[in-house]
């Protein structure tokens, strides 16, 4: 379990010199800021943070990329909430619940809970990883295709919980969102739906995507209104409401630690990050007993998508600490660090370095307290947003938009997709079409198209070989449990009573 | 111009929700297009393992959405009600606007630069959303296309086209 | 951008008469490195390197850029719309990804269209399996993929040198690829994830890339022709004298500098600047410690030699593309 002589040597390293500390300000402050506006990406955080790290000793470079992911991981539920702009995929759940509030004046309350709930997923994602760290390494890498492939199908069902008032059409969203998904070069080099166009064999850029259906679509429609919040007595910033959230995420622990412990286990997987929010979303609506409150500003919609977003970083991170193989973005940075101090992951680094491991988990979860700090200064700052006139807010938010998506590739593919998504995304709003569930699918296409793939080359198109993988078909059996359940509890005739919503 | 025209066919008057009609069939032929072009690209399992039954799916689920569009109407019946809430009276021109200028953005920026671009985009967009001081028409693009890509161009080193500033873009 | 071709030409013809005559020669502003990879890669971070320690010799600094995008197809074809006056130069594993962006991705441009300046660090390609799995010798695997065909399966990173190599071997063994089972990965990454966790049953790959998973698995031969230190296994050609076969060797992941081919016809000088500051960069004992530290190479092969390994691996590639193409 816990190398107690590692820890106490991480104790010293950290407690002995103020050298470690230095970047976790700095790193947490990019991480917030690029992320808080909307149109930017990691990628551009990265831009600033790399060529710093040369000038760091190991510790201090693994240090400063957590204290910037942990940043990032918060940062982008600020315009999620107060713009219904989701600063990348991660944010996308965080959005469902959270701009209705904005909208409703309760954003202070909105971005309080936000916050508390980010900070403990990732407290509790590293305590987790404290302990766990090889266990759960292990056990990550035998988790392979057939796998990743159930826990897509999960994600999948989420599509028909977001179908909205209309059945049909919300399942045709979600379908269209997945098929746009698998645009662009197959595994096997063959490029679909193309037309041609070599910015488009990268599929759809995502976050140009899921900018324009959300952002685009919601700004066109509030062209007419003048605030984001309409009733101008609630049109303020105010700390105590934002402790007021903050207190609130606790009152819901449930929904909290099933998040945290969602988001740590999706998190090991490869791919599993971008989606853990959006499946604990779909998880904490299914267990509550009045489903039909999210969607509406319920708080329990935000404390989930935050607590499985900020601690499926735990995930990956384990795999990357006690494994050395990255799963992602994040840790494929991180091994640059490495690299650039010509460290080797692998397993040997676990034992080898296993002092520097435990410093590292320490620091974040010192991070925590400074997160919620800076985060908490933040929001105070960004909250002013609301008090801006949407006929400026508007065209800076779009002009952004394109902005970043240019800047992402360098090329058009970011703005030309914005702009047809905004596009696509206000009719389907007019038609009462649930963008939520197009952008599910968009995220799942690739991933799923993927595992589904994988699973087939490996069983060689043998059904039977599914039998040969236990922890697959126990999502398997978990998931169709869950789907099942309500059914069998509740009994028929009261079943009907709550199928509120039409067919078409 | 009624947006539910209705025939009268037989006995029966029918209404037909054309907008929605159109839209819902434009996403279906998108689908039925993708699909044989990936079929095009790779006719193989390995291909299509996705977007077959997904395309397949799109299909039905078309056939039923369609056929919502199209009511019988009752007779004597009044008018049945509007699918959707009608846009308020001068919306329609503002939204429309609004996608013609983030259109003509997103070509234009590239090419005369993003600086120029950014500018006249958010000016444009003031004047279609209502904004008549003179100050803020002139202050918000000025301070924004000052600020943004100062902040592009040199913090997060990712360069931008730009037609009056000095920059190694392409 | 003809405007600001004025502008630097006006700037550049003021400055000319105050500053000394050979700081007006090439280069004159930053160059740029672009890598159609992404961040964090190989590539990347040599590029990386080369930006902290050849702006001494070079007279400029040095910037990196990354466009990664349909295995370096978006990158490379952005490279070559960027003027060739030397100022943007290319790092990259010039192979196996430009054939393959020419012979599968279809790109618009050719191997003339390039100038290769040396081929600095290659790597080689190695079979693994899983530690968990039984196979101790090559020759216990082949007879295993003979013995059981369509049993067996390899993850692939579609592409590849080690994709190509899978092909040639199953090909010169007379085995069809229908004889094992095909996984695509979508990057060398989750391949070797996968193969750390004994997804699949063997794979071909990089073998600087499998020092990553090294505790997950056991090499079995090298394609090479010879053996190595650091692994201690035969070279495949060894292994199969015994099946009265063999296979060619293809390089794997030739790193290289790269520049249009327009930029040495028309700036012979510029280029042999860069040269001269490179192969200085190269000798520089400082760097070779970077490279050595970052288990990275520092060869230096020269033009003729690379573009003759470039050229082998392109045949290799299309002889068998059909094997792997869609």
């Amino acid at each position: 379990m816990i190398d107690l002589h590692a820890l106490a040597a991480a104790v010293h390293l950290l407690g002995g010199s103020w050298q470690p500390w230095l970047v976790v300000l700095p790193g947490i402050l990019i991480g917030l800021a690029v992320h808080a506006v909307p149109g930017l990406t990691t990628s551009m955080a990265l831009a600033i943070c790399l060529p710093l790290i040369p000038y760091m000793d190991f510790l201090q470079a693994l240090i400063f990329m957590t204290a910037m992911y942990a940043g990032a991981l918060f940062g982008v539920a600020i315009p999620a909430i107060l713009l219904n702009v989701p600063g990348s995929a991660a944010a996308v759940g965080t959005t469902f619940d959270g701009f209705p509030m904005a909208q409703a004046g309760r954003h202070n309350e909105a971005l309080g809970l936000a916050l508390a709930a980010s900070c403990v997923g990732q407290v509790i994602a590293y305590l987790l990883l404290l302990c766990l760290a090889q266990p759960i390494a292990a056990f990550a890498i035998r988790l392979g295709p057939p796998e990743m492939l159930m826990v897509s199908l999960w994600g999948i069902t989420l599509i028909a919980r977001l179908r909205g008032r209309h059945m049909a059409r919300g399942l045709l969203a979600g379908v269209f969102g997945l098929l746009l998904g698998t645009v662009g070069l197959s595994v096997r080099g063959a490029a679909r739906g193309t037309f041609g166009f070599d910015l488009l064999l990268d599929g759809i850029p995502t976050v140009p995507a899921i900018v324009g259906l959300f952002a685009a679509a919601e700004l066109f429609n509030l062209v007419g209104r003048e605030y984001i919040v309409d009733d101008r007595t609630r049109r303020q910033v105010n700390a105590g409401r934002i402790l007021a959230g903050m207190r609130e995420t606790f009152r819901h622990p449930g929904t909290l630690l099933r998040g945290a412990l969602l988001g740590s286990g999706i998190g090991i997987l490869p791919g599993g990050h971008a989606i853990a929010n959006l499946l604990s979303y779909s998880e904490a609506r299914r267990a509550a007993k009045d489903p039909e409150r999210f969607g509406t500003g319920d708080p329990r919609g935000i404390i989930a998508a935050e607590s499985a977003n900020a601690s499926s970083e735990g995930g990956s991170m384990a795999t990357l600490l006690a494994l050395g193989i990255p799963t992602g973005g994040a840790t494929a940075v991180m091994l640059v660090a490495f690299g650039m101090h010509n460290i080797t992951g692998g397993p040997a680094f676990m034992r080898d370095h296993a002092d520097i491991v435990y410093a590292v988990i320490l620091s974040s979860l010192a991070q925590v307290v400074l997160l919620a700090a800076a985060g908490f200064g933040f929001i105070f700052i960004a909250g002013f947003v609301v008090k801006v006139r949407l006929r400026l807010l508007v065209p800076i938010v779009l002009a952004l938009a394109v902005i970043g998506s240019y800047a992402l590739a360098q090329n058009l593919a970011g703005p030309i997709t914005l702009a047809a998504f905004a596009v696509i995304g206000w009719l389907m709003q007019r038609f009462d079409y649930p963008v939520a569930a197009a952008v599910v699918g968009l995220l799942l296409g690739r991933l799923t198209e993927g595992a589904l793939l994988r699973t087939y080359q490996m069983s060689g198109g043998d059904i039977g070989f599914l039998l040969t993988r236990p922890i697959a078909l126990a999502i398997l059996l978990l998931l169709i449990g869950s789907i099942a359940l309500p059914y069998l509890r509740r009994g028929r005739p009261r079943l009907l009573e709550k199928r509120q919503g039409r067919i078409v | 111009m009624p947006s539910r025209p209705q025939l009268t066919i037989g006995g029966r008057t029918i209404a037909v929700d054309l907008p929605h009609l159109a839209f819902v069939t434009a996403i279906a032929a998108w689908c039925a297009w993708f699909c044989q072009d990936a079929w095009r690209a790779q006719k193989g399992v390995e291909n299509l393992i996705l977007i077959v039954p997904a395309s397949a799916m799109a299909m039905i689920l078309y056939i039923v959405v369609a056929a919502s569009c199209i009511h019988i109407v009752p007779p004597q019946d009044h008018p049945p009600a509007a699918p959707r809430r009608p846009l308020a009276p001068g919306m329609a021109s503002k939204i429309i606007g609004t996608m013609a200028l983030l259109a003509a953005y997103v070509v234009c920026a590239p090419l005369f630069g993003f600086d120029v671009a950014s500018f006249i985009y958010i000016l444009t967009m003031l004047l279609l959303l209502g904004e008549r001081r003179i100050l803020v028409l002139v202050l918000v693009p000025a301070l924004f296309c000052a600020i943004v890509i100062y902040c592009f161009n040199t913090l997060l080193a990712t360069p931008l086209p730009l037609l009056l500033f000095p920059g190694d873009a392409a | 951008m003809q405007r600001r071709q004025l502008l630097t030409a006006a700037a550049a013809l003021a400055a000319s008469h105050v500053v000394p005559a050979h700081a007006a020669s090439w280069p004159r502003r930053p160059v740029t490195i672009l890598v159609p990879f992404d961040v964090g890669g190989s590539a990347d971070r040599l590029a990386r390197g080369f930006a902290q320690y050849m702006p001494k010799y070079l007279g400029q600094p040095l910037t990196v850029v990354d466009r990664a995008g349909a295995g370096g197809l978006i990158g490379t074809t952005w490279f070559l719309q960027q003027p060739a006056d030397g100022y943007t130069v290319m790092l990259t594993p010039a192979t196996p990804f430009i054939p393959v962006n020419i012979l599968v991705t279809h790109a618009h441009y050719t191997l003339d269209s390039f100038t290769f300046v040396n081929a600095q660090w290659v790597d080689y390609t190695i079979l693994l399996v899983p530690k968990d799995r039984p196979w101790k010798t090559a020759a216990e695997l082949i007879d295993a993929i003979r013995a059981a065909p369509g049993k067996i399966s390899t993850g692939v990173d579609f592409g590849s040198v080690g994709h190509i190599t899978t092909m040639a071997l199953l090909d010169a063994l007379g085995l069809g690829p229908d004889a094992v089972r095909i996984v695509t990965f979508d990057g060398a990454g989750a391949m070797r994830t996968a193969l750390a966790g004994g997804q699949v049953d063997f794979n071909i790959g990089q073998a600087e890339g499998a020092a990553f998973i090294s505790g997950f698995v056991r090499p079995l031969a090298v394609f090479l022709d010879h053996r190595v230190p650091d692994y201690d296994v035969p070279p495949i050609n060894d292994v199969l004298k015994a099946y009265h076969v063999s296979v060619p060797l293809i390089n794997g992941s030739v790193r290289t500098f790269v520049f249009p081919a327009a930029f040495k016809a028309k700036h012979p000088d510029d280029y042999a600047t860069f040269v001269a500051a490179y192969r200085a960069t190269l000798d520089d004992p400082a760097f070779q410690k970077w490279l050595h530290d970052n288990q990275m190479a520092g060869d230096w092969v020269g033009e003729e030699r690379t573009a003759a390994i470039i050229r082998a691996n392109y045949d290799g590639l299309e002889k068998y593309k059909n094997l792997i193409k869609p």
